[in-house]
């Protein structure tokens, strides 16, 4: 990271950023929010001063925690997981609406 | 007689358990409080108070006091991101605002158990993201001791309900110091366990590794309990730890058998101690190094380099987290809709830029960012290379001491609206409490003085993983010889 340029935010990368997160930025707040992502990715760029640090293998694995064992379990009684469910039918969740027939 | 609002929750709970106090009598007393005092506060999101009756005259129904359980009658309120079966549960989001939860949170059901007093649903950040509560959908909460001051945050409206006396225990989560920044900035004592000491089963996701369940107390001992009575493994959550002490409130007795400091070797990291804070709180912490030596404790000067990095490395990988975890906010499965024009798409991005605030949308494009082709290894890779090193220094570290000192907060309260266009003075507000949180290790704030001006200051103790206990102890006996904790923001 430590040779690495800063990335340059700009409109189109905030398009891409947004299709991936499913976000709309509205037009007129553009501006606002490259500044903002321009600023804390800036302030992000003093990690690179590790590139010549040890060799630490990465690990998103919090320290010490045991990893419990794997175990096939039965799976929830169905009556037990629709209790769950706001609205029901058929044994099936009954979700909203999404899409227009 | 000390009104039941200030007596302490070991205290509280001997007295309902011992019959010299009803349960519903107490929950009467802090009801009335916070009709008094939290219409100008706004520390709670949701008060039921006919459950809370109900569910405390049914206590006092019990035939056998002597079989009530440790919390017995104690009125405990908890942030609103943690799930209880038939309340609401928004994470402080208009995301979730009419969500009703299906199911119990292991903490509140284990505080259930022991016989609390339930009392209601506090205000945050949303999502736990902020430092101020100002970034709750519903309304800012304003700090005790001054209606103009943030409360700090996320766990904001815990914390200010704890430092006015309007519950006996706050429970709340901390990612990054969302318990351990408001404890400071209200003036009360605050505890992130070790990472997996306690379940995230029913808390609202933010950053899973990093996330905890912890609690704020006016009183360590209370939080000595709090940890006794919700700590332990739990299946229900893939993270919980499984090595955790036995027996019948280990900690509290633990706590109350230590008098001193003595053969306690106590470090502080200069990085943490020094630049960038404010004279009254570098002042305040001289001062309670002095009080620290007088109890027998030997404390010395450390080094922990990779603090430097700790604020962009927790953000990072914070944010990453963040952005996976809130993709299940969809508009299908959970609260808000909003509609596409019928393309299943564009009802997502419409629901979700809906449903979430600035911050959040903020922390999402960050975090998507950082994981994203081409810039994952640069940005999310690097943080965790750089939370390994802050994990390796904090191991050396303990192989000289048994614990470290620092401030919690580099300043004290601020006012409300002061950070609210600056991000990264926000994120700032972090920076010394983010560290244990990378290193999951258990913490603790607890007040140390006071400005001029009478805004509260925090001292933050931490320990190595599942020495929770010792960062309790010293906590306890500092609190034995001050009296800090005592000053009460509304009497």
């Amino acid at each position: 990271m430590g040779a690495s340029p800063e990335p340059t935010f700009d409109r189109a990368m905030l398009r891409q950023l947004c299709e991936l997160s499913r976000l709309n930025v509205p037009a007129e707040l553009e501006v606002e929010v490259l500044g903002r992502l321009q600023r804390v990715v800036s302030a992000f760029q003093a990690l690179g001063e590790l590139s010549s640090g040890p060799d630490l293998a990465p690990t998103a694995r919090p320290d010490g925690v045991p990893l419990r064992p794997d175990e096939a379990v039965a799976p929830l009684p169905l009556a037990t997981v629709l209790a769950n469910a706001p609205k029901q039918a058929a044994d099936c969740f009954l979700v909203p609406r999404v899409v227009d027939a | 007689m000390t009104p039941l609002w200030q007596q302490s929750a070991v205290s509280l709970a001997r007295a309902v358990r011992n019959g010299e106090l009803r349960a519903a009598e107490v929950a009467t007393a802090f009801l009335a409080r916070i009709a008094a005092l939290d219409g100008t506060l706004h520390a709670f999101l949701g008060v039921d108070a006919e459950r809370v009756l109900a569910e405390a005259s049914a206590l006092d129904q019990r035939a056998d006091r002597s079989t009530l359980g440790p919390f017995a009658g104690v009125p405990i309120a908890w942030k609103d991101n943690l799930v209880r079966c038939g309340e609401r549960a928004t994470a402080g989001s208009r995301m979730l605002e009419n969500f009703v939860a299906p199911y119990t949170a292991t903490t509140l059901a284990r505080l259930e158990q022991a016989g609390a007093t339930l009392l209601g649903r506090t205000n945050l950040d949303e999502f736990g993201m902020g430092s101020t509560t100002e970034n709750s959908a519903f309304g800012p909460t304003h700090n005790p001791w001054g209606e103009s001051l943030v409360p700090g945050g996320s766990s904001g409206g815990s914390a200010a309900a704890v430092a006015a006396d309007l519950c006996s225990l706050a429970v709340g989560s901390d990612t990054g110091g969302s318990i351990r920044q408001p404890a400071a900035l209200c003036g009360i004592a605050g505890l992130k366990p070790t990472y997996g000491r306690t379940s995230r089963y029913g808390l609202i996701a933010y950053a899973s590794s990093l996330d905890c369940v912890g609690a704020c107390a006016r009183y360590v001992e209370d939080l000595a309990l709090w940890l006794d009575v919700c700590g332990g493994n739990d299946p229900n959550d893939a993270t919980s730890r499984s090595d955790t002490p036995a027996g019948d409130a280990p900690t509290l007795a633990a706590l109350q058998q230590r008098r001193d400091l003595r053969t306690l070797r106590i470090g502080m990291p200069w990085q943490l101690n020094g630049p960038g804070l404010e004279d009254e709180v570098a002042a305040s912490m001289q001062s309670a190094v002095e009080v620290l030596r007088g109890l027998g404790a030997q404390v010395h000067e450390c080094s922990l380099p990779a603090v430097s990095y700790a604020v962009p490395t927790y953000y990072l990988l914070a944010m990453a987290e963040a952005s996976s975890n809130l993709a299940r906010y969809d508009g299908v499965r959970y609260g808000l809709q909003r509609p596409g024009g019928g393309r299943i798409e564009a009802m997502i991005a419409a629901s979700r830029s809906a449903g979430f605030g600035a911050e959040v949308k903020l922390r999402v494009l960050l975090g998507t960012f950082a994981l994203s082709h081409g810039y994952q290894d640069q940005y999310y890779g690097q943080a965790l290379r750089a939370r390994e090193l802050l994990r390796a220094e904090f191991a050396q570290a303990f192989e000289q001491f048994d614990l470290l000192l620092c401030p919690t907060s580099p300043a004290p309260a601020f006012p409300l609206g002061s950070h609210r266009d600056d991000p990264l003075a926000m994120y700032l507000c972090d920076a010394l409490t983010v560290p244990a949180s990378l290193a999951g290790l258990p913490a603790l704030s607890q007040p140390c003085g006071a400005t001029a001006d009478g805004r509260p200051i925090g001292m933050q103790w931490m320990a190595p993983a599942q020495r929770d206990d010792l960062v309790l102890q010293a906590a306890h006996a500092f609190e034995r010889h001050t009296s800090h904790h005592l000053r009460r923001a509304r009497p």
